[in-house]
């Protein structure tokens, strides 16, 4: 490869290469967040007892609480693991730009923690007893939200870097910035069940991740710096 | 040359450096020295662009390094004692992930040279978290090889001599010899008397802060 | 303007000036503000006396969300200029911005009594009033999470600065979800069209309300700076006692 034209699509793709290959090292992980899911998830009809009607009023809002709240204990080893480990150092002197490293960051633990979730996500559903024909949309709809929260995620880690107690904190900071995605989320399926189009929600939500994947890599390019510099 | 002009330097609310005014030869191994605590890490950190300038530059040749700051950082090579490797991945893929976000080419063979180098072909297809600090050193240490087929003018080593043990201090002397003849400017902070190679010159902090009141 | 103001000195020379001068306005104008609000003005002939909480549930609102805007520019001022004064700005405001949305929040669910029959209707105003409540929260927290004080500004500022792109989205979304659940409410906070002898209280207390804040942020960030001056003095001692040492 020429020194001076870099390629930066397949810089890119070869660092979601490199998070995957080691989030897949630790398959482990993955598998405690789908089980820390489908107990979130049971936990509801234990609390509401095993009443179908009752359950179907909650059963899309248990979703994707059950997704959201899944994942959150994840985000922070997006960042932090190779802040430790001098990886940031490293790239920081390297040409690749560090947008485009955050980029691949969010994007390789949708892929490896988020569409896990996804796939098994029908079980989820028939567990909560959703009709057939909101499964499609529901595997749509946490996708695109999934990926929101990726990019939420990942300012997230980067802003608690260095932090006491950030585990703590992240949550606190990222939920209230996730709402968005939660009520347009499960606007989609809502309309679905009661014969509605799904299509303005699933825009707004389209639109929310737009909106993320253009400003995530920068605000949270700036925080690295600031980290790194300490 | 490096020329520091008027250099500040925050950590945090503290400040390290200010209106540092001196000259760090290059071309050659340059020693930086100091106590604990004294900045060494920090002005390499500094040369590297990883901590930023408050006020005053840097120069080499009368550039100021950090206008092109991109052209600067594809030349050098910083390591410190954190070594920027993941433990989950093996010795090699650690290697291979590096060279490629420099933009490097990856073939297999130099890859092979420079695990060699540092006598590190017999762990490649260690995990690095089955690895001891040394071992971890070395594999970073791996990356030096690369300047010998790519565009590198600089080296910033941080304690590079840190869990090495004998023959490994003997084959990081032979790097560093090999890229002098190269006309690479190597910048090593240590605390280590020992010089690493026969010729080279010094960079005292704790001199400079006596002299010159920084 | 911003420059000019943040050398420090000049900054305590005019606000001792300030000080009085806003204390006493903001005295002034809130008690006439609750004569007028809570004596000389009609009740409502649907609410009865409740609705002169609203002389400070509106207020409140506004200043809460008024606040949360200052501390993002504050907070950008800070990340792009890097001026300590911001930083200290950023941090005075959000406890106080943090108090007027609880106090939202409170004289909300107290109106929310005699109107609703209950302590709390999610309401899309209070909804959104809550979550920019949890927004101040996670700024305080943030700011003072970190072994260094300025790792946390800078880190605290990011966030509100990403607060206030994410805020109006955040509005939005949750009057859509109102709208979504609750197709037509029967009563919106504001209650009926605004009488004319209620503007007038309303005005003076909103007026009011903001002398006394910008009066208790200027005090806050006076204290502040004395803060920082005198861990300075105790950094420099502790520094002079171990070189004596030596």
């Amino acid at each position: 490869m020429n020194n001076k034209e870099l390629n930066w699509i397949y810089l890119f793709i070869s660092h979601i290469k490199r998070d995957i290959l080691i989030n897949s090292r630790s398959l482990f992980d993955i598998v405690s967040i789908f089980g820390f899911m489908l107990l979130i998830i049971i936990l509801f009809p234990m609390g509401i007892g095993p009443i179908q009607e009752k359950l179907d009023i909650v059963s899309n809002a248990v979703l994707w609480i059950g997704l959201i709240i899944a994942i959150i204990p994840s985000l922070e080893k997006m960042i932090q693991r190779d802040y430790t480990n001098g990886w940031l150092d490293q790239i920081a002197t390297s040409p690749i730009p560090l947008e485009i490293v955050l980029l691949a960051k969010s994007i390789s633990h949708w892929i490896i923690v988020i569409i896990p979730l996804i796939i098994t996500s029908p079980i989820f559903a028939i567990l909560l007893g959703l009709e057939f024909n909101q499964i499609p949309w529901l595997i749509l709809s946490m996708s695109i939200g999934g990926l929101s929260i990726c990019f939420i995620g990942i300012i997230g880690a980067a802003l608690i870097l260095g932090a006491r107690r950030g585990n703590i904190l992240l949550p606190v900071i990222i939920l209230p910035l996730i709402i968005p995605i939660l009520i347009f989320g499960v606007g989609v399926n809502e309309a679905i069940k009661i014969g509605l189009s799904p299509l303005p929600n699933l825009f707004l939500l389209i639109a929310f991740s737009l909106i993320y994947l253009v400003i995530s890599p920068f605000i949270s390019a700036i925080l690295i710096r600031i980290a790194i510099s300490r | 040359m490096l020329n520091l002009k008027n250099l500040n330097i925050h950590r945090g609310s503290r400040i390290v450096f200010s209106r540092l005014n001196a000259e760090i030869k290059t071309s050659t191994l340059t020693l930086i020295k100091g106590k604990n605590g004294s900045g060494k890490s920090t002005l390499l950190r500094t040369i590297a662009g990883l901590t930023p300038i408050e006020g005053g530059e840097i120069n080499q040749n009368g550039v100021n390094i950090f206008h092109a700051k991109e052209q600067w950082i594809r030349k050098l090579i910083f390591i410190d004692n954190k070594n920027g490797l993941s433990d989950e991945l093996t010795v090699k893929e650690n290697l291979l992930a590096w060279v490629k976000i420099k933009g490097w080419d990856t073939n297999e063979k130099n890859l092979i040279l420079a695990l060699e180098s540092v006598g590190m072909q017999k762990y490649m297809n260690f995990y690095i978290s089955q690895c001891s600090d040394g071992l971890k050193k070395r594999a970073a240490l791996a990356r030096l090889y690369f300047s010998f087929f790519n565009e590198v003018d600089f080296w910033l080593l941080d304690e590079p001599t840190n869990a090495l043990d004998h023959s490994s201090y003997l084959l990081l002397q032979n790097l560093l010899s090999k890229f002098i003849k190269m006309k690479g400017s190597i910048l090593i902070a240590s605390h280590d008397k020992e010089s690493l190679i026969k010729n080279y010159e010094t960079f005292d902090i704790d001199k400079l802060r006596n002299t010159n009141t920084i | 303007m911003f420059d000019w103001l943040a050398n420090p000195n000049r900054f305590n020379r005019i606000t001792n000036k300030m000080q009085p001068v806003l204390l006493l306005a903001s005295l002034i104008t809130i008690i006439l503000g609750l004569y007028f609000g809570l004596y000389d003005s009609p009740k409502d002939y649907q609410q009865g006396h409740a609705v002169r909480i609203m002389y400070v549930h509106v207020p409140s609102a506004w200043l809460a969300s008024g606040l949360y805007l200052l501390l993002a520019i504050s907070s950008i001022f800070y990340i792009v200029w890097k001026h300590p004064l911001a930083d200290l700005m950023s941090r005075a405001t959000a406890p106080i911005g943090a108090l007027f949305s609880l106090l939202t929040l409170v004289t909300g669910s107290l109106w929310g009594k005699p109107m609703w029959g209950t302590w709390w209707v999610w309401d899309a105003r209070l909804t959104s009033m809550l979550i920019l409540f949890f927004f101040y929260i996670g700024y305080i927290l943030l700011s003072n999470a970190f072994e260094r004080k300025i790792d946390g500004s800078k880190s605290a500022a990011v966030l509100a600065i990403v607060g206030i792109i994410n805020l109006p989205i955040i509005k939005f979304s949750v009057d859509w979800w109102h709208t979504l659940h609750q197709p037509s409410s029967l009563l919106k906070f504001d209650g009926p069209t605004i009488d004319g002898q209620m503007l007038l209280p309303l005005i003076l207390m909103i007026i009011g309300f903001c002398l006394f804040a910008s009066y208790i942020i200027i005090l806050n960030v006076k204290t502040k700076l004395i803060e920082k001056k005198c861990e300075a003095l105790i950094l420099k001692l502790n520094l002079n006692e171990i070189s004596n040492i030596r």
